[in-house]
């Protein structure tokens, strides 16, 4: 089988890439074999980050530049990201699994289906607990939402279960987990999530 | 049980003499994907009769209406793709065609263009569409249909 691809999208800072530095850990661990597509504006920044962490092999990490709007190369016009991942699939057969991480964009960005199989959506709690109900398509069409830094709900004066109810209500009862990245919390679960929708593990 | 391939389309003569065979034995089964979700090349589905199965298909298939994911003696499963909900938006004029060509871009909604038309089609409730037309409708002319499954 070809490899399953994963979309991360969310706003600036709001933990993408932390997501997915936990994520390869969990997944190596199960011996799932990943690779990562980061995409930024002008710059190779994440893809570099990644690869400093030595969690993945350097040549697994690829970068796309957007050059505009993160949006338009992973919606309304995908082909520099479905290269990089055709590239992957032809030069690691035995991968399971491309995540495609987004640029940080605003609550409208969405990934096309023609990219990915599945996407999650990454907020968080320091950017306040009305983004759920500003019913952005990103927080209402993604697979599955992640509220990430739960742990500073008290520090920044969010109410943490009405910001999960609300965003549960506006996604008519799809997924919404909650994360501690930079702790490590939370993260069984969206692998889980990952697995059971196209890893079939 | 994993599909990993499509086999063929029952639109095509030995298919669907297969199914039709099928069907008279009862072993005809068939997983409903909505439109917008056809181009997901893995997704768990139900067939109609409660089996669950995963689809991991390669990049290069083509799921449409009547892809063929398993035959045996014993079974044939069927992908049925709805036709989706559609907004075929009709202009008055050249001009209120373009402003809303446009309009309908910025909006990133997915669209064909149709004997000079556009027909969108809904990831999504209906009111919310409209509501969107609603703010267009200051700028430009154009008459809003419907379209059905089929149409």
């Amino acid at each position: 089988m070809t490899a399953a691809r994963v979309g991360i999208g969310g706003p600036v800072g709001s933990g993408k890439t932390a997501l997915i530095e936990r994520l390869l850990e969990s997944f190596a661990h199960e011996g799932v074999e990943a690779a990562v597509i980061t995409n930024d504006l002008v710059t190779d920044e994440d893809a570099e980050r990644l690869r400093r962490g030595g969690r993945l092999p350097p040549e697994r990490i690829l970068a796309v530049q957007a050059g505009a709007c993160p949006h338009t190369v992973i919606r309304e016009d995908p082909t520099p990201n479905l290269a990089a991942a055709d590239r992957l699939d032809r030069q690691f057969p035995d991968l399971d699994l491309v995540l495609l991480e987004s640029g940080g964009d605003n609550l409208a960005s969405t990934f096309s289906l023609d990219l990915v199989d599945w996407w999650m959506f990454v907020i968080d709690v320091s950017g306040g607990d009305d983004i759920p109900r500003k019913r952005g398509p990103g927080v209402l069409k993604s697979d599955l939402l992640v509220i990430n830094k739960i742990d500073l709900a008290p520090h920044v004066g969010v109410d943490l279960a009405r910001m999960f109810e609300e965003a549960t209500r506006v996604r008519g009862n799809a997924p919404v987990l909650g994360t501690n990245c930079r702790a490590g919390q939370g993260i069984g679960a969206v692998a889980t999530q990952i697995r059971d929708a196209v890893l079939f593990r | 049980m994993v599909l990993s391939a499509v086999l063929g389309r029952t639109v095509e003569q030995p298919w669907h003499d297969r199914a039709h065979a099928s069907e008279a034995r009862g072993a005809l089964e068939t997983v409903r994907i909505a439109r917008v979700d056809a181009p997901r090349r893995r997704m768990r589905l139900v067939t109609d009769r409660g089996r669950d199965v995963a689809l991991a298909l390669p990049r290069d298939a083509a799921l449409e209406d009547g892809a063929v994911l398993y035959s045996d003696e014993g079974l044939m499963i069927v992908a049925r793709i709805d036709g989706g909900p559609r907004l075929r938006l009709t202009p008055a004029d050249v001009a209120s065609g373009l402003r809303l060509g446009y309009f309908c871009g910025n909006l990133h909604w997915k669209a064909d263009f149709c004997g000079g038309a556009i027909v969108v089609h809904m990831d999504g409730p209906e009111d919310t569409y409209r509501a969107r037309l609603a703010d267009a409708e200051v700028f430009c002319s154009f008459a809003i249909e419907r379209l059905e499954a089929g149409q």
